[in-house]
């Protein structure tokens, strides 16, 4: 009898670390996986391959605060006559004939904010390079988040560059 | 590392998945016996010191069973401990070229630390029969070789953990920076923790099975050692999720996928196998589970050093494409070559063949598709300054989406030039047909806005 209980707390410590690892992956497919998109659109084909501008698509990141998602119709000015017998460019024609916006899904994301305050804007401006945040775009057939955008990060960048540290840089 | 570099063709999607699973084999032949290594002269230690203090002979031979035993002859040492280590800097020269201040230069340091370590312990090896005389130097030995050891592989293991986060590595300009971080230290805790547990297994395959001979006929000393090396085992098996779950935790979120997840929670499993193995062999009357034990080791390093070498490859797959995207486009300039050679045999214009298959999907000769009619634009051109063009286009006119770069190769891109301005004479009369034949060189290369 000893020796079962003895068996079993030992199955149930080494389990309860099993689950805790499962956990953790259960958590990180549900929130940090790289999200589906409704339409895969591929950065490696476009940015690598094409060499398009990163402000071409993303009209507003030295305008605004938001690097913006491009209009459907940005999409059409080349798709109107280029693939149009591939089924991802039907599906963005479908899009644009019922004139409806694609539900694409956000990649990036702060997750504790505290009033954070982020500008592309500024960044753009000062000559910051979008894959130094974003990573290689021209590489990535499905985008993920490749940086961790925590604190930590964003400080040591500052440092290294010269740009301000004081709180209410960024905490508004 | 540019001089090595030049050498190192661009590796293929292919090339890289067989350098992973070098890095896979590399680690589970050559940490086994260094952990095995350290494990065993910690252990030897601890029992030297104790019979130091209180004379018992079973501690006595026990620790200098586990000295013969386990560091092996000098090609051991060569072979399992020192060869693998050179093997190191290639795999990760080769998936890592190119790429920004990789940290890779630090795995070359650990080479003479952990050479020296070896020679330490040889002599600690040797010293032991002295140690009655001469303890302070035997046991000062073992505390260099050891010391040297463990601070080798700290380097090596951080070294390697740093490849796991890009993100980082623009700070990395301190060494202690660079070297100490809560990720590293729990990977090296549950590679010492590790090590003991190994130890165990140590015992009760090479003392009490491997050379039975050796403890043959005594059987108090067998069960002494049975008993020790199992409850040893058993013991630091404890910790072995804790420092394991905690070393997943704090690794950066780049370096997981599904898989990742999966080998993560294995290595408990596989752990939990081997704390029930170490039980039976506690339990049972004679020497049993030595074999078991110690193979469920060598799959623990398996796991654990695919779901590193994973975790690597995850956090650096952009990285990984962009040198699969070179091989590709060295591959398909081969291609082209080709093409172009049956092109010429055949008697097929290669210029209208690219034209079609390529131009046609945005431009006409006479229409606004995507981009404008070529009737309007190409009378600028002469072959030279539009081939210039073609291999670097430029946006021109504002009402149109800029034009992408085609992907066309010098060949190709003078055939088509060509083609495109015979045919536009053809279209218009043949009057003022351009030929190959007609340049002007002193229009600029690129045409401005």
């Amino acid at each position: 009898m000893a020796k079962r209980i003895l068996s079993a707390a030992i199955f149930g410590y080494f389990a309860l670390f099993a689950v805790l690892i499962l956990l953790l992956g259960f958590r990180w497919n549900t929130q940090r996986k790289a999200p589906e998109q409704p339409i895969a659109f591929s950065h490696e084909l476009h940015v690598g391959k094409l060499n398009l501008e990163c402000l071409f698509c993303h009209q507003t990141a030295d305008k605004s605060m938001f690097a913006g998602v491009p209009p459907v119709s940005r999409c059409m000015e080349c798709h109107v006559a280029v693939k149009t017998e591939r089924p991802e460019i039907q599906k963005l024609t479908k899009y644009w004939n019922d004139k409806e916006p694609i539900p694409w899904n956000r990649v990036h994301r702060i997750r504790i904010r505290n009033h954070v305050y982020f500008s592309h804007e500024r960044h753009v401006k000062a000559g910051v390079d979008c894959a130094q945040c974003h990573g290689t775009l021209a590489a990535m057939a499905k985008v993920r988040q490749v940086s961790s955008l925590k604190m930590g990060w964003c400080v040591s960048c500052h440092e290294a560059n010269g740009a301000p540290t004081d709180c209410t840089i960024c905490h508004k | 590392m540019d001089f090595l570099n030049q050498h190192i063709i661009p590796p293929t999607a292919q090339h890289l998945a067989l350098l992973e699973f070098l890095a896979v084999v590399t680690y589970a032949i050559h940490l086994p016996y260094i952990a095995m290594v350290m494990g065993s002269t910690a252990v030897a230690m601890w029992l030297t010191f104790s019979d130091h203090e209180i004379p018992n002979p079973r501690f006595a031979r026990l620790a200098g069973d586990l000295i013969d035993t386990v560091l092996g002859n000098r090609y051991t040492i060569l072979i399992l401990g020192v060869m693998p280590l050179f093997v190191l800097p290639f795999i990760y020269g080769q998936w890592f070229v190119g790429a920004p201040l990789a940290p890779l230069k630090y795995i070359v340091f650990v080479i003479p630390g952990v050479i020296a370590a070896f020679v330490i312990l040889a002599m600690y090896r040797g010293s032991f029969a002295e140690r009655k005389n001469k303890f302070q130097v035997h046991m000062g030995l073992g505390t260099l070789g050891l010391g040297a050891m463990m601070g080798s592989y700290f380097v090596l293991l951080s070294t390697i953990g740093r490849l796991h986060d890009p993100e980082k590595w623009f700070r990395l300009k301190n060494l202690v920076v660079l070297l100490l971080n809560w990720n590293v230290i729990w990977k090296f805790l549950f590679f010492v923790h590790l090590a003991f547990a190994l130890t165990g297994a140590v015992i009760l395959f090479f003392l009490l099975r491997w050379s039975r001979e050796r403890s043959l006929g005594d059987a108090e000393y067998t069960a002494f050692a049975r008993k020790f090396g199992a409850g040893l085992g058993l013991a630091f098996c404890f910790a072995l999720p804790v420092f394991f779950l905690f070393y997943v935790f704090t690794s950066p979120d780049v370096v997981f996928d599904n898989t990742n997840y999966v080998l993560a929670a294995s290595v408990v499993g596989v752990s939990l196998l081997i704390a029930y193995a170490f039980l039976g062999a506690l339990q049972s009357r004679q020497p049993r589970f030595g074999a078991t034990t110690f193979s469920l080791f060598i799959l623990i390093f398996v796991l654990a050093g695919s779901f590193d070498v994973r975790a690597m490859a995850n956090a650096n797959r952009e990285h990984a494409r962009v040198i699969e995207q070179a091989a590709e486009k060295e591959a398909m300039e081969r291609e082209v070559e080709l093409e172009t050679a049956m092109a010429a045999a055949s008697g097929k214009n290669l210029g209208e063949e690219t034209f079609n298959k390529v131009c046609m999907q945005c431009h006409r000769f006479d229409e606004k598709l995507v981009g404008p009619p070529l009737a309007t634009v190409l009378t600028k051109y002469n072959v030279e300054s539009l081939k210039a063009y073609l291999l670097s286009p430029v946006k021109v006119d504002p009402a149109y989406p800029p034009m992408p770069n085609p992907g066309l190769t010098p060949v190709q891109a003078a055939a088509v030039a060509a083609y495109e301005l015979q045919h536009l004479a053809s279209l218009t009369g043949g009057t003022t047909a351009p030929t190959e034949t007609q340049t002007t060189p002193a229009e600029p290369a690129a045409p401005k806005h």
